[in-house]
């Protein structure tokens, strides 16, 4: 299959291009050998790349460095480039289009965003550009489609073509009577008083082309002004940090209001389709396995993608709005205090959906010191993987009704998250005082204009993300689930020993209903294994049944509440909802709830601290180069999470 | 510098700083000669906002305090 890449400089709108030319037809990976992540599709015959944006090939950021050097590689093989520009800031765009022109790469060139340029009264030349660059041009809206049709005639027939190149010569270089041209040699070496020349050259040469193809009717100026006005509100030191934390509040509020409706309904379609599967498999062993294995363990992953799906809707809403880039101005400021900068807030907010993604983007921090200081501390954040266990002890613990203006429940959530975010930036501070790494804190963040967002591309990023959680937690919960029922099902001992020990255990718990199941399920391989770590966990407060669910959850923490599902299934007669057999669930001493406020506290402060995510050190492992820096990660954070859950257990009991 | 206004425009005259620090301006679109329309910044987030080419770029104080412009 042909082959083709997108590449532009950062906010080009080339992933809203990459999702009209390929639709729901994307792969989303890693580039070999990196955790950077690649996006592929197909459009018409052509498998289409969307390399992460770049601002120029003499870049210096790690996660530029991937597209640069897939770009090089592109010189050998003369894979065709689509190079996104945006239309409102068409020469810095054309900057880096002449830098891969030169590399002569059969490329296309897609002048983005025809409406601003329409809006604005700028009218751009397209025959007049191509001819003059030796180079197919475009014009494009990618957030409707409009242009598209000459795109595609354009990839179909195959009409790449190689650019003229504007300082390539400034390279050469007479060897032996004959040139040798250096430029790209010269794209890892630093030599201020050539490159100062050569993008001078460049600019102009430039600015020539486009005064000559371009007819400007109105003050560009004017297109900034809205956004710039916007910033005196959205960036003052007051007013702004306060829309901010109100937008916080609003945002954790919904993600519990709005998904409560969608949570309940399909937990309870769980329980319902968990019975007929019991009453309609006739093979014991099979339903057994089904209603009590499989159905309750993947429930415990799908009732919270309303959750998964909100959060990642809501982020995407304040990212494609232009928002996020203003939450990393106004954090500067505050970041600093913890050592690092306002472009830490999106790998930190990132983590809120899942730290693998968080620890990949802190590819666009330049200070390498700061970017191990978030590594380090970034899987504090709470991910949408610690939400299925946030909610359920936070429906059990605190009550559903109002508190004046706001629900407990989402105020409870959100204090959660806020602890997240401190023990975050602590725990940065700490990595930043102790690392030996050099620092080099050039940074620079562009404001993009507001816009409404794209909505293809905000529910494009939730079907990804969402399907993302789902299949990768769902194939390791299916996993666990079943090895958990088989754990909790069979046993070493013989029935008649249960059976004795049901008599056993009514005569020494009279005030206790003391069922078959329950015994049956503290004698299984799964019991013994919950006892032999109980010792352990008692000071948090915790029991063998517990045990078994923390110890699953190493894997992934969202395992826990599938476990719990899957153990309190095999322990019970009765069938329904998992946070109904939570909350009757007794402690087998006291005969009070198991799950009472301070086991409820105990739990959460352990999941707020605990390292529980193998995929996110193996990300760690993989970013840092270092187990070392790996396990001493894993083992901080379990300190953190044993001694919180120890204090609030003690405190609260 | 530091007596450029919300709206005000200057030309770059002179860029200090590393030779690294010099490379990643021109990444930006930065070189001497280049005009800049300085934003809205407020001091607490120690950034500083400007207008280049039609972006709106922000850059540490520190960082910006190397580039020497002249107001137009």
């Amino acid at each position: 299959m042909d082959q083709i890449a997108l590449v532009g400089k950062p906010n080009s709108g080339k992933s809203s291009l990459f999702n009209i030319l390929t639709g729901l037809n994307q792969k989303v990976g890693n580039y070999n050998g990196v955790t950077v992540e690649k996006k592929s599709g197909r459009f018409l015959d052509t498998e289409v790349t969307d390399l992460p944006g770049l601002k120029s090939l003499k870049t210096v950021s790690p996660e530029e460095r991937i597209s640069k050097d897939l770009i090089l590689q592109y010189v050998s093989s003369q894979t065709p480039v689509l190079f996104v520009a945006n239309g409102m800031h068409l020469e810095d765009s054309l900057m880096l289009f002449s830098e891969i022109a030169d590399l002569q790469i059969p490329m296309i060139l897609i002048i983005n965003f025809k409406d601003d340029l329409t809006k604005n009264q700028i009218d751009i030349n397209t025959s007049k550009l191509a001819s003059q660059i030796a180079c197919p041009v475009v014009l494009m809206n990618a957030r409707t489609g409009e242009g598209l049709s000459d795109l595609q005639h354009l990839v179909s027939t195959k009409q790449y073509a190689v650019p003229n190149s504007i300082c390539r010569s400034s390279y050469d270089k007479i060897v032996d009577d004959k040139i040798n041209n250096s430029y790209i040699s010269s794209l890892n070496q630093q030599s201020v008083k050539l490159e100062d020349d050569v993008f001078l050259k460049r600019q102009k040469t430039i600015s020539s082309i486009i005064s000559g193809t371009t007819t400007v009717l109105k003050n560009r100026a004017g297109f900034l002004k809205q956004s710039q006005k916007w910033d005196k509100l959205l960036l003052h030191p007051f007013f702004g940090i306060l829309l901010f934390l109100f937008t916080m509040l609003i945002l954790f509020q919904a993600v519990f209001y709005l998904s409560a409706f969608p949570m309940d309904w399909i937990d309870a379609s769980f329980a319902a389709l968990g019975n007929w599967v019991s009453e309609v498999v006739k093979i014991s062993w099979l339903a057994d396995l089904l209603s009590n294995g499989v159905i309750p363990g993947l429930g415990g992953v799908l009732i919270f993608i309303p959750q998964i799906a909100i959060l990642f809707l809501l982020l995407g809403i304040l990212e494609h709005s232009g928002y996020l880039a203003r939450i990393s101005f106004i954090s500067n400021r505050f970041l600093s205090f913890f050592g690092l900068s306002g472009q830490s807030v999106i790998p930190l907010m990132s983590s809120w959906a899942c730290a693998i993604p968080a620890i990949m983007s802190t590819r666009v921090i330049n200070d390498p010191k700061e970017r191990m200081a978030i590594i380090f501390a970034s899987p504090l954040m709470t991910c949408s993987a610690r939400l299925p266990v946030y909610t359920i002890l936070i429906a059990i613990m605190v009550p559903s009704k109002d508190g004046g203006f706001f629900n407990l429940q989402g105020v409870s959530l959100l204090a959660l998250y806020l602890l997240g975010v401190a023990a975050t930036l602590l725990v940065a501070l700490f990595a930043s005082k102790r690392s030996k790494v050099p620092s080099n804190n050039m940074w620079s963040l562009e404001l993009p204009v507001y816009r409404i967002p794209n909505w293809r591309n905000v529910l494009y990023n939730v079907y990804q993300k969402t399907k993302a959680f789902v299949v990768d937690a769902g194939k390791v919960i299916f996993v666990v689930s079943l090895v958990l029922w088989f754990l909790a099902s069979f046993s070493p001992k013989s029935d008649s020993f249960i059976d004795e020990q049901v008599i056993l255990h009514q005569k020494e718990t009279p005030n206790l209903t003391v069922t078959k199941e329950s015994v049956k399920l503290e004698y299984s391989y799964a019991g013994y294994l919950g006892k032999t770590i109980e010792p352990l966990i008692r000071p948090l407060g915790y029991d063998w049944k517990i045990g078994i669910a923390l110890i699953s959850s190493f894997a992934a923490r969202e395992v826990f509440v599938g476990s719990l599902s899957t153990i309190y299934s095999v322990g019970s007669e009765e069938s329904g909802l998992i946070m109904e057999r939570m909350k009757n669930e007794k402690n087998s001493l006291t005969g009070e709830a198991r799950f009472n406020f301070a086991t409820c506290m105990s739990l959460l402060l352990f999941y707020v601290f605990a390292l529980q995510c193998m995929s996110t050190m193996a990300i760690v492992k993989r970013e840092t180069g270092t187990w070392k820096f790996t396990f001493i990660q894993f083992f901080v954070m379990l300190f953190m999470a044993y001694a919180t859950a120890f204090i609030a257990y003690s405190v609260f009991s | 510098m530091k007596s450029l206004k919300e709206g005000e425009r200057a030309i770059i005259i002179q860029v200090n700083g590393s030779s690294e620090f010099q490379a990643y301006l021109l990444t930006l679109g930065m070189s001497i000669g280049t005009i800049i329309i300085k934003n809205y910044s407020p001091s607490f987030s120690k950034l500083i906002s400007f207008s280049l080419g039609g972006k709106m770029i922000s850059l540490k104080l520190a960082d910006f305090e190397k580039i020497e412009l002249v107001k137009i």
